[in-house]
């Protein structure tokens, strides 16, 4: 379904991603995990046209680099990045229905399946999110993205800062997304537990290159790997 | 401070208000210093004033010279100068922000371009106007009205009135359609915005033509009081950008509590025997520089604060 060739990324004359390749089949769920400054928040940036890229996106076998962010979500790639974007003084109403925008038709089932995921939104309709906690800015990132109707769905370090309870609520929407509807989804995160949780197939991102990369069962199980990669 | 006074301060802040604003969410949405907001207000007022010239005749035809006239000519005044700025708006989008968007260092790109812009349409005006200073009719008619045992100028009550009008129209739209909801979007984070499926750059059209209209209603109503020529949108320029800053850039309520507070100062400093006119625009950027000093953030600063 999304398939990198090559992908180099640069901020300036700074080059942060060295030729990443990798491919993401319908209905999964990739993990991209590494240490801070691997170059995972650039991976999910440049697939969004938010930095310089050479290479090659292909959604569906069309080239899709150098699209805009707003064309990209359009053909339907859905994005909750790490910084979340929100708008901090519209409610959270309205910060899902900015996301709407190019899913009119679909606004009512949207909201419903965001509703459904995250009932605390339903609760929090009229709170500007400039006064939510992280964890409810989290999720009203995540329903953005989803009211956009994505077929596939970036995630950027959708844990950061969050407590543990809130990042269990937050993997099991993810789960549930995927299993219910079959969203594919891409995760970028820190929390490699988090990640090996939810991935099927788990890329492992070293100062911009793709280091080690397979079924996420499978490096789990690797005891070299695990050492080096996850801690155990 | 006498009522004189405090009609007189709101006529202004109601003009410097519209000014601001279209500054602000210019700056705060599609991130543009629009130096050319001037030549909205010049080129407004000029089509305001050719059309007046042009519906005399076919309006004194159709309702005589009576109210009926007055009123048909008001209404033309004011839906020529917010269409001629409207398009004006438009102009500038095609030229200042369309090619130059996406490029490095827009912000001071888009400066320089607005900046050329103002300088060759006051250039283009004097060309084919000359230096002369030009009058509109008078659309809200002359006279006083005495409101509460103060007097009122028709021509502040129908600035006042008109504009509080227009902004609360303006306020509604952006609060309660799709396209506000877009703008309000852009204002508060474009990339949010742009990642949301929002084209930036096509949204942004509708911004430059609704800025350009504000400052085409500011031209018909300051030319109540001022004559139309070709740098008559100089000081309104000056001014809007200052209580733009003052209210904080992006800021609505920001804008309009600047407006307010930078009016009733020219109204006060103006009635003062000891400072007088000449000390107007000295008390004002004296008042802004301080201010922002301590609140480097402006008014809007302040207001954002007191939410959080």
């Amino acid at each position: 379904m999304l398939r990198i060739e090559e992908l180099y990324a640069y901020y300036g004359m700074a080059q942060s991603l060295h030729g990443v390749s990798l491919s993401l089949a319908e209905g999964d769920i990739a993990g991209i995990i590494g240490p801070n400054g691997a170059g995972k928040s650039t991976l999910m940036d440049a697939i969004m046209g938010l930095v310089r890229t050479q290479g090659s996106i292909k959604l569906d076998g069309h080239e899709i680099r150098g699209l805009s962010p707003a064309d990209l979500v359009k053909s339907g790639i859905g994005y909750a990045p790490e910084r979340a974007h929100l708008f901090p003084y519209m409610s959270v109403r309205d910060n899902l229905l900015v996301g709407a925008y190019t899913a009119r038709a679909d606004i009512e089932r949207n909201l419903e399946l965001v509703h459904d995921l995250f009932p605390v939104l339903r609760e929090r309709w009229a709170q500007e999110t400039a006064t939510q906690s992280g964890g409810e800015r989290q999720m009203v990132s995540l329903g953005r993205a989803l009211m956009t109707s994505p077929r596939i769905l970036l995630v950027d370090e959708p844990t950061i800062g969050l407590a543990p309870r809130i990042c269990s609520a937050i993997a099991e929407a993810l789960l549930r997304l995927n299993r219910e509807t079959g969203l594919t989804i891409l995760i970028a995160e820190q929390n490699v537990n988090f990640a090996m949780e939810l991935a099927r197939h788990v890329h492992v991102l070293e100062t911009g290159r793709i280091a080690v990369e397979g079924p996420a069962q499978q490096l789990r199980s690797d005891p070299e790997l695990a050492k080096a990669y996850f801690g155990h | 401070m006498s009522w004189i006074t405090l009609v007189h301060g709101l006529n202004l802040a109601a003009i410097y208000g519209l000014m601001a604003i279209g500054i602000s969410i210019l700056w705060s949405s599609i991130g543009m210093i629009n130096m050319a907001h001037g030549a909205s207000f010049a080129v407004a007022g000029f089509s305001a004033w050719q059309v007046s010239l042009a519906a005399k005749p076919l309006i004194a035809a159709a309702f005589g010279t009576g109210l009926d006239a007055s009123v048909a000519m008001a209404v033309t005044m004011l839906a020529t100068g917010v269409i001629a700025g409207a398009l004006f708006g438009a102009l500038i989008y095609l030229l200042a922000y369309l090619p130059i968007h996406d490029k490095a260092n827009y912000a001071v790109r888009s400066l320089i371009m607005t900046l050329a812009i103002n300088l060759a349409t006051v250039q283009i005006l004097l060309q084919l106007f000359g230096p002369n200073q030009r009058s509109l009719p008078k659309i809200f008619g002359f006279g006083k009205l005495e409101i509460l045992g103060v007097s009122v100028r028709y021509d502040q009550l129908g600035t006042i009135s008109s504009t509080a009008v227009l902004m609360l129209l303006v306020i509604a739209w952006l609060r309660y359609s799709r396209k506000g909801l877009e703008i309000r979007a852009m204002m508060q984070n474009p990339e949010g915005a742009e990642l949301s499926g929002i084209s930036v750059r096509w949204t942004a059209l509708p911004v430059t033509m609704m800025t350009g209209a504000l400052a085409g209603l500011a031209a018909i109503l300051l030319s109540q009081t001022i004559f139309v020529s070709p740098t008559s949108g100089a000081m309104p320029l000056i001014k809007g950008l200052t209580i733009a800053l003052l209210g904080g850039l992006g800021s609505i309520p920001g804008a309009l509590a600047g407006a307010v507070i930078i009016g009733f100062l020219e109204a006060i400093v103006g009635a003062l025997p000891f400072l007088g006119q000449r000390y107007v625009l000295f008390s004002q950027f004296l008042f802004i520089i301080v201010f922002l000093i301590a609140r480097p953030r402006g008014i809007g600063g302040l207001l954002d604060e007191t939410r959080e």
